[in-house]
């Protein structure tokens, strides 16, 4: 009992549950499209495309309606054709059996006649004539052959009623007796006097109704049947031999019960679908049956619905779409606008034009003016707030600012003094009595002039006097003396102290200590001074003795020295100040860096007796009366090459980056060092370059000299040889012979004037030149006399003034004649040389003409004219060594002169030498 | 002084220079008596018929000395130097047979004193001009050419 109560109560709870669900859901959805844009959205799509959904469904609907009844009213009027082609045929077999009927052999009994009387009337071997007497016996069977004994068949029921009555009998479809074959028959009885005497049967087989079903069938994919008065299928479109003689469905049977017409969805003997139609012949009761399988009837539909669907299914989307746009711009105006309430809320701004319907634009310009009305108040407001707060403000500066200037004057790490008109210090801080040394309690109420450096003491009262004057007194440098009588190097700002009615009542002084920034300033200008003398510096030497006072100045040294490695890697004091002789040779060859070391830094000995070191040195060093000392490395890339030591006559406290100075400075001089070596190798290996040089161009000279003068011997040789053999055996040797002769000759001579203008350029290029003036007056009228083809029978050489030049007379000599060679050589065929010489001055120097009119030297060619080699005319008959030229610039080069050509390359050309005038 | 048989050294070691000689020699002074040696030393042996020369019988001091400069062993300079030296050898003439005009050994040979200079490959007509100048040789242009 209690648990089937327990039962009930959880199946209800459960069900409450479930519906408490439901409840929920439904409640969201509601509120979803009751309540937003987009659910009211998607409701009114929803109500614009269901009804068009169910528009399109309809007319489907209506469509495979349509096409059921066209179709219906085809498959009815072909299954009605159907049962009367069926019944035409029973017919025709009818009256053929009639005619036979009342054929004289029959009423004469003559049953062989008949036999083949009705033999020739049977159409088919499909149909046969079987003529029965009135107890069944055959008489007849035009199947068989004549002479085959006839059986008796049973012949009974409606057969035999039908025939008493004298009507034609049609018989359904059976298994015949015999041939064990589907047949059918149509049976006429014969009466005689009323009384049955023969029946007369045609038995056929079904195919019979083949052709009908054709006729019925043509073109569509119908199933057409036949079936007896029984309900077995007579003929079949179809597998008919498959279902011929079996019975037709019991859903066909059981509607041809109630009517003998109609058209049903119904299923084959197979089982597909079809709309079948069927009509029974009130004549033979036998019936037509049309089937249209129902897949044909839809396959139109079936498109209509897939547009249907197609169509939909855009719409949907398209809808939705429009929806999620329309939604998203409402929601993004919506999210815009609340944007900007939020940002005004917290005393932003607005962002103006990002809404997007125009709806929400005209919300969010009403909020902006809103806004900016806020603002204006809330500017107002804040003004009012400001001007409160700085009132209250001012009163409690006022009430801080008394305390605070007392402690920030007394804390200031300046030095602030304060003192009446007459010079009586006032006030004094911390800062000054860190400056000063004195305390305030012993310097207040003193005189100021306890501070003034007595060599200054007109500066005080003239700062004085400014003050009164109203000036103010800004960065003033100078120099005070501090309690222990040291100097200390200030800056001061001086103000005038007033009472409230403006009255001067004294002076206000803010000293700063400035002594560090004037060391720095000082080792600056050391080294700047350094850098520039060690530039300027040719000696190792200068370059320590400058680095050393550049050193003692920067670092405030009392003395100091530069140690260099030697040779044998020991430091030796190189340049020092202030050392003794004995105290150099006490410590020299010591290090404080371990030799191996690869890094050297600055060491320090602050105090030199609270230092851990070697007995002789400390007593050295003690000695010589040095408190404090620093190594500076002379260092060049990790290679020790020397040290720097300054040292203190009084303990002193290195402070961090102290040795700065002397460490750039022993760089300066590392470099130096570096310097100087590279610059001395660099120095000897010149030297000894040149040395070498020197001897290689000698022997080149030699070796050329040499070569040249002994290639000539077997040049001579040759051409001696064939001399000879022209002079000894030139009967025996015919023309061609002494041409070959003379060619060999020729070469030989042309190799040997090579080989000797070789040798004169090598000679000239080469031999020691003694310059003395010449004179060309003397000179040129020789060399012509040497030549024949010189001579006035064969050439027209016109001298004119010359000069006296500074020249080496052989070498000078050489040129000329060249040049008068090449005037000479240098004619057309045929034309008679013709060569004008003379000279001009040009300033100190003399310029000498050889003018000629022979076949000149196109502009273009001049530039290489004078080079070793050139031949500018490569015509035969102006043979050469190209070597002539060369000797002629050489020559004139070496003689400290200038040589070039003026030519216009068609009339002529004219050459010049100048050279130093003996006279000036 | 001319006559058959007058003695002429030639010291050269150049075999084409020897050949060239001889040929020139046979041209300007067929019946002359001409001497070969081919270096320095043979040819003050042989002048003062020492060593290998030492019956050079019937041969007086030669008329002239060829003499080439470059030598092997013993430069022809120094031979010329030794010749100048020797009392007994000091007035035989000397004639250097040089290969360039402006050979610059001539300066020192021309300080030493010789007789003349002879371009190589000496020619006939070269001999003649020669020896016509040093020694009373007649002129033989004509009766050769």
């Amino acid at each position: 009992m209690e648990a089937a109560r327990l039962l009930a109560r959880g199946q209800r709870a459960l069900a409450d549950g479930e519906a408490h669900a439901q409840t929920r859901v439904l409640n969201k959805l509601t509120h979803f499209f009751h309540s937003s844009i987009r659910g009211r959205l998607t409701l009114l799509v929803a109500a614009l495309t269901v009804p068009a959904v169910l528009l399109v469904a309809s007319m489907m609907v209506q469509a495979y309606r349509n096409e059921q009844q066209s179709t219906s009213a085809h498959l009815a009027m072909t299954a009605r054709a159907l049962a009367f082609l069926v019944d035409r045929q029973l017919g025709e077999s009818e009256a053929l059996l009639q005619g036979l009927a009342t054929s004289q052999e029959l009423r004469e009994g003559n049953f062989a006649g008949f036999d083949a009387r009705a033999r020739a009337a049977t159409l088919d071997e499909d149909r046969w004539i079987v003529l029965l007497d009135a107890e069944g016996q055959v008489l007849v069977n035009t199947r068989l052959a004549r002479d085959e004994p006839l059986p008796k068949t049973v012949f009974d029921g409606e057969p035999l009623a039908a025939a008493q009555q004298g009507r034609t009998f049609i018989s359904n479809v059976e298994v015949g007796a015999q041939s064990r074959l589907l047949r059918l028959y149509v049976a006429y009885p014969i009466l005689e006097n009323g009384r049955l005497k023969y029946v007369l049967r045609i038995v056929m087989a079904p195919t019979t109704f083949s052709q009908s079903l054709e006729m019925v069938t043509i073109a569509r994919r119908n199933i057409a049947a036949v079936i007896d008065r029984a309900g077995t299928l007579a003929a079949r479109s179809r597998d008919g031999q498959k279902f011929v003689g079996k019975k037709a469905t019991p859903d066909l049977l059981a509607a041809l019960n109630e009517r003998s017409e109609g058209v049903r969805e119904s299923r084959t003997l197979e089982g597909i679908p079809v709309l079948m139609s069927y009509y029974r012949s009130p004549t033979s009761g036998w019936t037509g049956i049309i089937a249209a399988p129902r897949e044909d009837l839809y396959r139109s539909v079936q498109r209509l619905l897939w547009l249907g669907l197609g169509l939909s299914a855009v719409l949907i989307l398209v809808a939705t779409f429009i929806v999620m746009w329309i939604g998203r711009a409402v929601v993004h105006s919506v999210e815009s606008l609340v944007a900007d309430t939020e940002s005004v809320a917290h005393g932003g701004t607005l962002s103006g034009g990002a809404n997007l319907l125009a709806e929400t634009a005209f919300v969010s310009r009403a909020m902006a003016r809103t806004v900016s009305q806020l603002a204006e108040q809330q500017q107002a407001n804040a003004a009012l707030n400001h001007a409160l707060e700085k009132e209250l403000e001012q009163q409690k500066r006022a009430e801080e600012a008394s305390r605070t200037l007392a402690g920030i004057v007394e804390l200031s790490t300046d030095g602030i003094i304060s003192k009446d008109l007459d010079g009586r210090i006032t006030s004094w801080n911390q800062g000054a009595e860190r400056i000063f040394g004195f305390r305030a309690d012993e310097i207040i109420g003193q005189p100021i002039t306890r501070l003034l450096q007595p060599t200054r003491p007109n500066e005080e009262p003239e700062i004085l006097d400014r003050i009164q004057r109203g000036e103010r007194i800004e960065h003033y440098e100078t120099v005070r003396v501090r309690k222990d009588g040291s100097l200390v190097d200030l800056s001061l700002t001086v103000s005038r102290v007033s009472d409230r009615d403006g009255r001067i009542v004294g002076v206000s002084t803010i000293a700063r200590d400035i002594s560090k920034r004037k060391m720095a300033e000082q080792q600056q200008q050391a080294l700047f001074e350094l850098v520039a003398s060690v530039n300027r510096a040719e000696a190792l030497h200068e370059i320590y003795n400058l680095a050393l006072d550049a050193i003692c100045r920067s670092q405030s040294a009392d003395r100091a020295a530069v140690l260099v490695t030697d040779g044998q890697g020991v430091m030796r004091f190189t340049a020092s100040r202030g050392l003794s002789e004995s105290y150099r040779h006490a410590v020299e060859g010591h290090s404080p860096w371990d030799r191996e070391a690869t890094n050297f830094r600055s060491l320090t000995i602050s105090d030199v007796s609270a230092a851990s070191l070697e007995a002789p040195i400390l007593a050295a060093i003690e000695a010589e009366g040095i408190a404090a000392l620093a190594f500076i490395p002379l260092m060049d890339k990790k290679r020790l090459l020397g040290k720097f030591v300054v040292y203190y006559n009084r303990p002193h406290a290195f402070e961090l980056h102290e040795l700065r100075p002397a460490e750039t400075i022993a760089s300066q001089v590392a470099f130096a060092i570096e310097r100087q070596k590279g610059a001395e190798a660099l120095e000897a290996l010149v030297d000894e370059r040149t040395a070498s040089l020197r001897q290689a161009i000698g022997q080149m000279q030699e070796f050329s000299y040499s070569v040249s003068h002994d290639l000539r011997s077997p040049v001579r040789a040759m051409r001696g040889y064939a001399d000879a053999l022209i002079e000894d055996y030139g009967d025996q040797i015919d023309a061609e012979g002494r041409e070959l002769l003379a060619r060999i000759r020729r070469n030989g001579e042309r190799m040997d004037r090579l080989i000797q203008d070789l040798l004169t350029y090598s000679r000239i290029s080469q031999r020691q030149l003694v310059l003395e003036p010449v004179s060309l007056a003397r000179l040129i009228p020789e060399i012509v006399q040497q030549y024949p083809e010189m001579q006035p029978d064969q050439a027209d050489i016109e001298i004119e003034s010359l000069d006296v030049v500074i020249a080496h007379e052989p070498s000078l000599a050489q040129v000329v004649s060249n040049l008068l060679a090449n005037a000479i050589k240098f004619v057309s065929p045929g034309r008679r040389p013709s060569i004008r010489i003379w000279s001009e001055r040009r300033e100190n120097r003399v310029r000498v003409w050889f003018e000629d009119k022979g076949i000149g030297i196109k502009p273009e060619h001049q530039s290489r004219l004078f080079a070793m080699f050139e031949r500018i005319n490569p015509d035969k008959q102006y043979e050469g060594t190209g070597i002539g030229l060369a000797i002629v610039r050489k020559a004139v080069e070496r003689m400290n002169g200038t040589v070039g050509v003026v030519s216009d390359g068609v009339t002529g050309s004219a050459f010049w030498i100048e050279l130093q005038a003996a006279t000036p | 002084m001319s006559k058959a048989g007058t003695h002429i050294l030639v010291a050269e070691d150049n075999e084409d220079d020897v050949f060239f000689m001889r040929r020139a020699m046979k041209a300007a002074a067929p019946d002359f008596v001409v001497s070969f040696v081919n270096d320095g030393q043979s040819a003050l042996e042989f002048l003062r018929a020492t060593g290998p020369y030492q019956d050079r019988v019937g041969l007086p001091l030669p008329a002239i000395v060829f003499l080439d400069l470059k030598l092997p062993y013993f430069h022809g300079m120094d031979v010329l130097a030794e010749i100048r030296r020797d009392p007994h050898l000091r007035a035989v003439p000397v004639v250097i047979l040089t290969s360039s005009s402006e050979d610059h050994d001539r300066m020192r040979a021309e300080s030493l004193g010789v007789q003349g200079y002879l371009v190589k490959p000496p020619t006939r007509a070269m001999l003649i001009a020669v020896l016509n100048t040093l020694i009373d040789f007649p002129r033989a242009d004509s009766a050769m050419l």
